[in-house]
């Protein structure tokens, strides 16, 4: 299982004005500029894709690892919720090249024992797919038993987690 | 991967009485329980799209105890007693005998208090639904509850993992929900029961058969 991995906690900032939106299960956002998109994980994985020179990104929240031809909700899947946010990302502006990502979630909520829990699997999927399509990992904050809330700035591609009894954690 | 059917509106109409007769059971087992006039009463049952079933307690965000029980046999899914901290340590208090307010945080006491009202309540609300689906029929429809087991994170966080087996199978859940009273009060506890995609195949043809209690002649 993937433990957690903590990168620095959240410094304290001034708080900045930011249109917000939320991403449900299976959705994917994407935006330009001085935008917050939020989701809550469990098992999900939140996938943040960023464009920094262009200000542009998204997140998805995708709930399974293969969507086996499905074509209905290509959010909730890593295999399409990935080709669909490049789509989406390179139509508001942003550029393929210069990508780069952060994954969060992927939490074995339940604590099952035996062959790979959804979200180590949901993990390995993606991270085999942003390989596949050289975009970097720039940030991750994955497995664990814990429920995550997860905010992302656009324009600035930071990512905050914050889990229920810790303190925030910058991504 | 497994497609979940979609239950008829008659399916659905004689799901919903099996819900009110494991309410029913439940009542009565959790009054007995908390020594105290309570109702149990089934707030909806129904299909809806996954967004929708990942925001029944409220507020995405809120962090709430949550008792997870699963249940086997014939059919298969999860049973979940949800609250938020106030009412969930208010539990404990009544159950305790002390005034409302003592208990202030999570501790063994007040956790194996929540867990042994879900385990009171879950099994006495699958006596009665099995009870309700094994009418008129040969085959008993057994329900059998396993331990709680309790966690305390955000309710949308613990949804998604309760809804997944479903979401894998589907774009819309079936759960039913419940709500209770207290001395004629409402309690902020939620009760969701919650079918696994292999199962609903099994309640179609369940709820399909000529016998059951609620029949309508078609």
């Amino acid at each position: 299982m993937n433990e957690p991995v903590r990168t620095s906690p959240t410094l304290a900032r001034e708080p900045r004005r930011l249109s917000e939106r939320k991403v449900g299960m299976g959705e994917i956002e994407v935006a330009r500029g001085a935008f917050l998109l939020r989701t809550l994980l469990g098992s999900c994985i939140g996938l943040v894709l960023y464009d920094l020179r262009n200000q542009v990104g998204g997140l998805a929240h995708i709930v399974l690892p293969n969507s086996n031809g499905q074509t209905g909700t290509p959010g909730k899947y890593a295999d399409s919720a990935l080709t669909e946010m490049l789509k989406q990302i390179v139509e508001l502006g942003g550029r393929e090249r210069q990508l780069s990502a952060k994954l969060t979630g992927g939490a074995n909520m339940f604590a099952t024992s035996g062959p790979m829990s959804i979200g180590d699997q949901n993990i390995a999927a993606i991270e085999l797919l942003l390989k596949s399509a050289g975009i970097p990992v720039m940030g991750r904050h994955c497995g664990g038993r814990s429920g995550r809330r997860v905010a992302f700035e656009v324009d600035t591609g930071r990512v905050t987690v914050d889990i229920v009894g810790s303190s925030p954690i910058e991504v | 991967m497994n497609h979940a059917p979609r239950l008829t509106s008659s399916q659905l109409e004689r799901l919903t009485q099996a819900f009110h007769s494991g309410a029913a059971e439940g009542s009565q087992a959790i009054q007995g329980w908390l020594m105290a006039p309570a109702l149990i009463s089934i707030d909806s049952a129904d299909e809806c799209p996954l967004d929708m079933a990942t925001a029944v307690l409220g507020e995405s965000g809120d962090v709430v105890g949550m008792c997870i029980m699963q249940m086997e046999g014939t059919l298969t899914g999860q049973m979940v007693l949800a609250f938020d901290d106030e009412s969930g340590l208010s539990l404990s208090d009544l159950l305790l005998g002390n005034p409302p307010g003592t208990a202030t945080q999570w501790g063994d006491v007040e956790i194996s208090s929540a867990m042994e009202s879900m385990n009171i309540l879950g099994s006495s609300y699958l006596n009665g639904m099995s009870r309700f689906l094994s009418e008129g029929n040969s085959e008993t429809v057994s329900l059998i509850p396993s331990p709680p087991v309790f966690y305390r994170d955000f309710a949308e966080s613990l949804l998604q993992t309760v809804f997944m087996e479903q979401a894998a199978a589907g774009s819309h859940v079936l759960f039913a929900r419940a709500r209770f009273e207290l001395h004629g009060r409402p309690l902020n506890w939620t009760f969701l029961l919650i079918p696994d995609p292999g199962s609903l195949a099994k309640l179609s043809q369940i709820l399909s058969r000529p016998g059951l209690s609620g029949e309508t002649i078609p």
